[in-house]
């Protein structure tokens, strides 16, 4: 081994505790008897949403309709009946409307035929992409149309696939990576063809050598010109920023874009959704998440449709192993969202559902130890901020680069005083805007 | 039951309890070195300074309503005040500085992570600059208690330099002070005699000698080498404490012998007295010692003058000198050697007559130069009487002519002149000059008669204008003349052709008077040729060839008036008044001494002293003095004792016998104390003073009692009795028997007996070395039981010491162990480095091992709890300012300074891992903690070497405390993409 690549500022290593699923291969999850499929599962202004209750939907049926530049098309994961069009809570805390569907019985085999997107055009490939919903499915859902429609007089350099999963826990990604290599590798090649990046980059964390081994196998027998980077551990590399930084030594200056260093991040699993679009005009009704944590019985990755809810997935793992259940979080440990309700549905981003032990922290005070100012990745001044926030002073936060902050929980994490300190970000970002 | 709560879900186990404990068993090594180096006492301080902080913060907590015990800060700050405390310091410092540093330092600012200075460090400088002394008073670790090794002393372990009987042999040759040498080597003695002793003479010496002092010379035999030369033999090697005081007493011994003095050496202790003089511009001394006298001169005098001058003295004053004889010395001067030796109590007699002499001696030459006739022209002058002047000039006199006359009223007078008075002018011409007439004698007029003829020319001058000329007259006319000089009378009276001259007696002895006769004869031939003399009682009379004109009456009044005078001046000295000198003077003793005449009255304490004692007394004087006092009797007044001579006193033996009855008498008191002290003589006081280390004093001995000074600073009085007892047993020959006891300064003997006075110079060398010894080796213990490496680096430095640590450390006694020797034989790393390092060195209880705080800081680094930078950059910028800038202040230059042992010595590990690294105080910021940690490295280094104090660290931490806010303003961290955008911003 090496020594491989990092970003070099801050970051912290938390326990990985991917061993819990990494080797449980991908299962089809039974249809569940209900899914909650929200317009609300992107980044940006939700879905317009295209059905009423009693409607029937077909699979990958458009229900719900983009409704600006940042949006999203929703598609319907199966067919069935609307049951309900209601609001819902989704696992972040925010409320959206969303389509109660009751799946047939028997389900349709769809997108079985394969389409040659060799032949077609870069715009037709970008416009299939917005057809089939596809966003980014590391967790920030952005719209992936929008991030590769690349504005005029920008060209990219480097194309670098995100398959760092540095959140603890999630597997996801590692098990599409194993068992699905060149279907991403395929989806790369729509976005090679989308971007026409100089380079292709896989950026992968060292503890998934396998994985990395995997795909430059693959590479070489289907003479990709594709380079797969394994990155040292450290979190937050997924970030894509950190990742660009790690990969390619560029930083995105604060408040730009990739693309305005001439890159463009693609998560893995998104490339997966978009080989899918392209070859099968699949829009993205489904995905791999990972069901993890102490609490869960057998933790599995498991392949679910969109709106799935959390009570579903945790059920088909075995339910949980204890009474004492701390927390139940969408996404990863760092950055998802904790939420109580079982019901509460999965969405595009979200790539896993941990159920962790309770842990009991007393929440001391600043002691200016410093380990956040040292352990943030973006160079800020969390004891500062968070100061600052207390005493309602949001605008010198701001100046201090609150708004740089991507809640990466670095800070918190490492805090000896478990202070809140993303809590307070979160809650400075909020009222420091609404000045 | 679920929760749900923010982003992220997963945290750390860090957490601030975790850390302090963390930080706490990285303190234990090093704490537990520092009880094991300093013994139980430091484990009991640790535990003050523990129990106080934690019970300061737990009423803090109760009164804020706040619990803040557990978090683990207050056994933090406990156990680095205790670690930043000597091992000897009272309980209450370590109290005092906890409740400092919790209430003060830390609950003032609010509590934990609101204090801007670290607490502990903030308790430590606070009693330190409060309790100065005790937080800079250091134990000795274990390690060094015992079998230490001092580096660059020749001797392994500090050894008693007293012991050296066993040590290579000393030789010591010392003068005998009889022009041959004492040699002491191993065990023999080795003594050259002056020549003209036989065998038996020096055996008998010798024996003697060993006889006198057993205890000394016990076991010692002598025999003579094969150059004939005495040696004794010591029964084993002597001590070489004992080489100087064998040498005094053999050179004492010997000078006994051969100047053949009785030997009584316990009284006969010899009084050396000086007098000083001056006399005609020349600075002299008078120095008597046992039996001889010897005086300076001026060089003016040649031995043979010298001689003549004693021969005059020893006539003069048979009392005194009788049987003296007289030589030039060898250091120069003149020297005279009585009989025997001389009481110390006559020595003021003798010097004052001496002096008296001298001065007379050195002053008459003088004045007897001026008087010699010359035959180098001379003239003089004075005026005639009329206006004009007689002037004299080898043998023309010349006459201005007086108003009036002319040049043959002057012819004709000169003629009647030279006619009348052949006596004066036979032979002589004379013719007139131009304005003045002129005389020619048949001869050149001496100059001492110069004013004679001038005188009588004048007279017969006046009698010649005056008309009243009466040249010769045959009628007998008696002229008399009565004048003093120093206080003594004489009269002339001349009738007819006999002078009748009265003299003082008592000062003018009839040779004298014979010898003032033929002067007169021959100075003055024209009045005195043919003169015969006649001494009769207390006057001479003189008869001259021919009757005298009563013309020549007065001049020759007057010549005798001259000449006397002049005698008697020069006798005066010997003057005995008839009734006029009396001396009074104290007696010293609460009454007076009166010389008058022929008495002497001394008084004395009637209700102490019985008659039948003073009789005893008197008699002994009498007896013992038999020159001076031969036919002297004495009697009783009221309060007094009257001693009545033969004869007058000579006054200038008043003095004199001032002093020798002051003496005589002290004697006679000194004695009343002596009986009830049952010691029978009089006291010899003898002291040597001697120098260790920082400390100079004295031994002193007198009568049974040995005073030795110490430095009561550093030695106890429990020390000095050990002491004591083991140089008693050690000495027993010298000290056997003596009982010892604390003095206020000083340690007392009392031996059983008055003390030799010939073994004083053996007692006080053999003292002076042991206390000496003693007391370097106590106090070179004392140094580094109370200085760290830095604090005796410093006083060394400041002292003036130069050169590197381990030579400066070294000449002030810091020891090393010996494995540190060892070592550092092997590597040539310094001892102090090593010692230093392992933490055998004093110091605060947990900052002496470099060695374990390294480990404790490698292990908080590793567990994440600090990080590397402060530690690392805080020593890293001290050892280069070290090495640049630390050699100044040592004399060493720029460019030498040492790294290694100031770096293991001191606080600066405890510090730099420990203290520096304090999350509350230092900054957040990587950046900013580099430039704190360089700021403490700068500011340890300052203080260090050219601050007043030998330690910084503490300091310089507080220091950087109170600038880390300023730091964490302006110190912040490059914010991801914050280059860039300004750099694009620019483009």
């Amino acid at each position: 081994m090496g020594r491989y690549s990092t970003f070099k500022k801050g970051g912290v290593h938390p326990a990985d505790k991917k061993e819990l699923a990494k080797n449980s291969a991908i299962e089809v999850l039974p249809l569940p008897s209900e899914l909650i499929v929200s317009m609300s599962q992107h980044l940006g202004a939700p879905a317009q949403c295209l059905k009423k209750k009693g409607d029937t939907v077909e699979k990958g049926e458009k229900i719900g309709e983009a409704s600006s530049f940042i949006s999203a098309d929703v598609h319907s994961p199966v067919s069935g009946v609307v049951s309900e069009v209601r609001k819902v809570r989704l696992a972040s805390g925010a409320v959206a409307d969303a389509v109660v569907i009751k799946p047939n019985e028997i389900q349709p085999e769809m997108f079985q035929q394969k389409y040659n997107w060799m032949e077609q055009e870069k715009d037709e490939l970008l416009s299939l992409v917005k057809a089939m919903g596809i966003v980014g499915m590391g967790g920030a859902t952005f719209p992936t149309n929008v991030k590769l429609n690349i504005p005029t007089g920008k060209s990219v350099d480097a194309l670098v696939i995100n398959g760092v999963e540095c959140e603890p826990y999630l597997t996801a990604d590692y098990r599409v990576m194993m068992e699905r290599a060149e279907g991403v590798l395929e989806g790369i090649m729509v976005l090679n063809k989308i971007l026409s990046p100089k380079k292709i980059i896989i950026g992968i964390e060292s503890n998934k050598m396998d994985a990395v081994k995997h795909l430059e196998d693959l590479i070489k027998s289907k003479n990709y010109n594709i380079n797969v980077m394994p990155l040292k551990m450290k979190y937050p590399q997924g970030d894509e920023k950190q990742l660009l930084k790690a990969t390619i030594n560029r930083e995105v200056p604060s408040g730009k874009l990739p693309i305005d260093i001439g890159a463009v991040v693609c998560n893995l699993g998104t490339a997966y959704a978009i080989y899918e679009a392209a070859v099968f005009h699949k829009p993205l009704i489904e995905r791999v998440i990972t069901v993890s944590g102490e609490a869960i019985t057998t933790p599995k990755n498991i392949l679910a449709p969109i709106g799935t809810k959390a009570s579903d997935l945790i059920s088909y793992c075995g339910g949980y192993n204890t009474q004492e259940i701390g927390e139940l979080v969408s996404g990863g440990p760092m950055m998802g969202f904790a939420f109580s309700d079982e019901d509460t549905p999965m969405i595009k981003g979200s790539s896993g559902l941990l159920a962790l032990l309770p842990v009991k922290l007393d929440t001391g005070v600043c002691v200016s130890c410093g380990k956040c100012v040292q352990h943030c990745p973006m160079g800020l001044m969390p004891n500062k901020m968070f100061r600052n926030i207390k005493f309602k002073n949001y605008q010198v936060a701001m100046d201090l680069g609150l708004m740089d902050c991507k809640e990466c929980g670095c800070c918190a994490y490492i805090c000896p005083a478990h202070l809140p300190l993303v809590q307070g970000f979160k809650l400075g970002k909020k009222l420091g805007r609404k000045k | 039951m679920k929760t749900v709560s923010v982003s992220p879900h997963i945290h750390t186990n860090n957490s601030i309890q975790k850390s302090m404990l963390l930080v706490s068993a990285a303190l234990l090594p090093a704490a537990a070195w520092g009880v094991y180096s300093f013994g139980l006492r430091a484990l009991l301080v640790l535990l003050v300074s523990i129990i106080s902080c934690v019970l300061t913060e737990f009423l803090l907590g109760l009164i804020n309503k706040e619990k803040t015990i557990s978090d683990g800060s207050a056994l933090v700050t406990g156990l680095l005040i205790g670690m930043n405390m000597p091992s000897t310091v009272p309980f209450y410092v370590p109290i005092i500085a906890s409740v400092f540093a919790i209430a003060v330092v830390k609950w003032t600012f609010g509590g934990l992570g609101c204090n801007w200075m670290n607490p502990a460090l903030a308790g430590r400088v606070f009693v330190f600059f409060s309790f100065t002394t005790l937080m800079s008073t250091f134990a000795l670790p274990h390690a060094l208690e015992t079998n230490y090794v001092l580096p660059g002393r020749e001797v392994a372990t500090i050894e008693a330099p007293a012991d050296s009987v066993s040590a290579a042999t000393l030789t010591t040759a010392e003068s005998n002070g009889k022009g041959g040498m004492v040699i002491i080597a191993n065990k023999f003695i080795q003594v050259d005699f002056p020549e003209g002793f036989t065998q038996s003479d020096i055996s008998s010496w010798a024996d003697a000698v060993i006889a006198k002092y057993p205890t000394i010379f016990n076991g010692y035999s002598y025999f003579f080498n094969s150059n004939g030369i005495l040696e004794f033999e010591a029964p084993s090697k002597i001590n070489d404490l004992y080489h100087v005081g064998l040498i005094s007493i053999i050179r004492t011994e010997l000078a006994n012998y051969i100047d053949n003095i009785a030997v009584d050496s316990v009284s006969a202790a010899t009084k050396v007295s000086g007098t000083k003089f001056r006399a005609d511009g020349f600075d002299g001394s008078i120095t008597i010692a046992n039996r001889f006298i010897t005086v300076t001169y001026p060089d003016k005098f040649d031995q043979e003058a010298m001689a003549a001058w004693a021969d005059s003295v020893i006539a003069k004053y048979p009392e005194l000198f009788e049987g003296a004889t007289h030589f030039a010395a060898k250091g120069g001067g003149y020297e005279f050697a009585l009989p025997n030796k001389l009481n110390d109590n006559l020595h003021e007699m003798y010097s004052s007559v001496l002096k008296a002499e001298l001065t007379n001696l050195i002053g008459g030459g003088s004045e007897e130069e001026v008087d010699a006739v010359s035959s180098a022209t001379i003239s003089s002058e004075g005026d005639n009487g009329f206006g004009g002047k007689i002037s004299i000039t080898n043998q023309y006199i010349t006459i201005d002519y007086p108003e009036g006359m002319g040049e043959s009223e002057l012819k004709e007078f000169t003629a009647n002149l030279i006619d009348s008075y052949p006596e004066l002018f036979e032979g002589a011409t004379h013719f007139a000059g131009r304005g003045y007439y002129e005389i020619e004698l048949y001869d050149a007029l001496p100059q001492n008669l110069h004013d004679t003829y001038r005188s009588f020319i004048k007279q017969q001058l006046n009698s010649f204008v005056n008309g009243s000329v009466d040249a010769t007259s045959s009628a007998t006319k008696t002229t008399d003349l009565s004048f003093e000089q120093s206080g003594y009378e004489a009269t002339s009276s001349i009738t007819d052709k006999y002078i009748t001259i009265t003299y003082p007696t008592q000062i003018l002895s009839n040779d004298m008077i014979n010898e003032f006769v033929a002067t007169l004869e021959e100075d003055y031939p024209i009045f005195f040729e043919g003169v015969s003399s006649i001494i009769l009682n207390d006057y001479v009379k003189l008869e001259l060839y021919d009757t005298l004109g009563n013309d020549y009456h007065e001049i020759v009044n007057s010549i005798i008036e001259k000449e006397l005078s002049k005698l008697i001046k020069k006798n005066a000295v010997d003057a005995v008044s008839s009734a006029t000198k009396q001396t009074f003077a104290s007696s010293g003793y609460g009454g007076s001494i009166a010389i008058a005449n022929k008495y002497i009255t001394v008084d004395y304490n009637t209700s102490e002293i019985s008659q039948s004692e003073m009789s005893a007394w008197a008699d002994n004087i009498i007896d013992n003095n038999p020159a001076l006092f031969k036919g002297v009797t004495y009697f009783f007044n009221e309060k007094n004792i009257e001693f009545v001579f033969p004869a007058k006193l000579n006054d200038a033996y008043h003095d004199g016998f001032v002093a020798f009855f002051q003496g005589e008498l002290g004697s006679l008191m000194k004695k009343e104390v002596v009986l009830v002290d049952a010691v029978s003589s009089a006291t010899k006081i003898t002291g040597v003073e001697y120098k260790a280390g920082d400390f100079s004093g004295a031994t002193s001995i007198a009568n049974k009692y040995i005073t030795v000074d110490y430095p009561t600073g550093s030695i106890t009085t429990d020390q000095m009795a050990a002491w004591a007892d083991s140089v008693i047993a050690k000495y027993p020959d010298i000290l056997g028997g003596a009982k010892h006891f604390a003095g206020a300064t000083y340690y007392e003997f009392e031996l059983p007996e008055k003390i030799n006075d010939n073994l004083h110079d053996l007692i006080n060398s053999v003292l002076s070395s042991e206390i000496s010894a003693f007391i370097v080796e106590n106090s070179s213990v004392d140094t580094v039981s109370s200085a760290t490496m830095l604090s005796a680096n410093k006083t060394a430095l400041v002292g003036g010491a130069k050169g590197n640590m381990e030579s400066v450390l070294s000449s002030v006694n810091v020891p090393v162990t010996q494995y540190a020797a060892d070592f550092s034989a092997k590597t040539g790393i310094s001892p102090y480095t090593i010692d230093a390092f392992l933490g055998n060195q004093g110091g605060c209880i947990g900052e002496v091992s470099a060695l374990l705080l390294i480990v404790g800081g490698i292990f908080l680094i590793s567990a994440g709890v600090i990080t590397w930078h402060i530690p690392v950059v805080y020593i890293g910028s001290f050892a280069i300012l070290s090495f640049i800038f630390g050699g100044i202040p040592a004399g060493n230059g720029l460019f030498h300074g040492e790294i290694l042992t100031p770096i293991f010595t001191g606080g600066l590990m405890l510090g730099a891992f420990f203290m520096a690294t304090d999350w509350v105080t230092t900054p957040t910021t990587t950046l900013g903690q580099v430039i704190f940690a360089i700021g403490c490295g700068f500011f340890t280094f300052l203080f260090r070497y050219f601050g007043s104090l030998p330690e910084g660290t503490s300091l310089a931490i507080i220091l950087m405390n109170i600038v880390t806010p300023t730091i964490d303003r302006y110190i912040k961290p490059k914010k991801f993409g914050f280059v860039k955008a300004a750099k694009e911003k620019k483009r």
